[in-house]
């Protein structure tokens, strides 16, 4: 009877230890990326119009994120500032944003984007392989099947922006 | 079956009359990995609130899939309407990922 109950034991561990890992969206996570950015990074004090106005994370162009984003940053806030989610269809209609994920492939609406956001505090993040060469602060890209991150120092600065050294010393830094 | 897995299935059971029994008892262990594994699998879907309680290094050793919606607004629409995409438009829209809520929908003409 000790022999059954131990191979019981022994299949359990076996089972849990083998349990395929199930994979999960890249949007997900990038979503989850956007809240930690929000968190573990500081903006100056102007780019709030008082103490209790939205910080908000703006997508440019289509929405890639589903509910995920929304979910994740429901009823969250930084130093009083409430958390919000704005969408914009055009270049044109991003107004007041503190990030701004740019979901945008075209390289001269991109370019036109990162024309009207110069010298403002709006962290510009994207998925686009020159993302970074073109004027984006943070790219996310893939590598075996896992989320990284390369962040643009030069230009983060220049937007008055500090990113915590958590997310600093995990990021790909390039200048 | 070979010689030395009888041996070993009538030492595991104790002798040729607990056979039955022992093979009963395979059956239900077996049942019961495949209950644990799919226990365990569930578990990796992530709620928006343990998304938000990982820290940034878990959300780094989440392993990611590349079916994700990346890329240009247009190209989505385009799909979703059902035209071909003609792999050219396909690589100027620098699109290394293949949209969730395109995926199946597209077909590419080289």
């Amino acid at each position: 009877m000790k022999r059954g109950y131990s191979f019981i034991i022994l299949i359990s561990i076996w089972a849990v230890l083998t349990a395929q890992t199930t994979p999960v969206s890249s949007a997900e996570v990038k979503a989850a990326f956007l809240y930690n950015f929000a968190t573990f990074s500081e903006w100056p004090a102007d780019a709030f119009n008082n103490e209790s106005s939205p910080f908000v994370i703006g997508v440019l162009g289509g929405n890639p994120f589903g509910n995920a984003l929304n979910d994740i940053v429901a009823n969250e806030s930084k130093n009083g500032h409430p958390l919000t989610i704005k969408y914009f269809a055009k270049v044109e209609d991003v107004k007041n944003c503190h990030i701004l994920f740019m979901n945008v492939g075209k390289p001269d609406i991109q370019a036109q984007a990162f024309a009207m956001l110069k010298k403002r505090s709006v962290l510009t993040i994207g998925d686009t392989p020159d993302f970074i060469n073109k004027g984006g602060m943070v790219r996310f890209f893939i590598e075996n099947s896992k989320l990284r991150f390369q962040i643009n120092l030069d230009t983060v600065k220049e937007s008055n922006i500090v990113i915590s050294s958590k997310l600093l010393r995990l990021a790909e830094i390039s200048k | 079956m070979s010689f030395s897995l009888k041996v070993f299935f009538l030492r595991l059971a104790g002798g040729e009359r607990n056979l039955v029994y022992t093979y009963c008892k395979a059956i239900l262990f077996a049942a019961l990995y495949l209950y644990a594994n799919t226990v365990t699998s569930q578990n990796n879907t992530l709620s928006a609130n343990e998304f938000k309680k990982l820290s940034l290094e878990e959300l780094m050793n989440l392993e990611v899939t590349s079916l994700a919606p990346n890329f240009n607004y247009e190209m989505i629409e385009a799909c979703i309407m059902g035209q071909d995409l003609l792999a050219k438009k396909y690589i100027e829209f620098n699109a290394v990922e293949i949209p969730r809520s395109v995926y199946g929908k597209i077909s590419i003409r080289f």
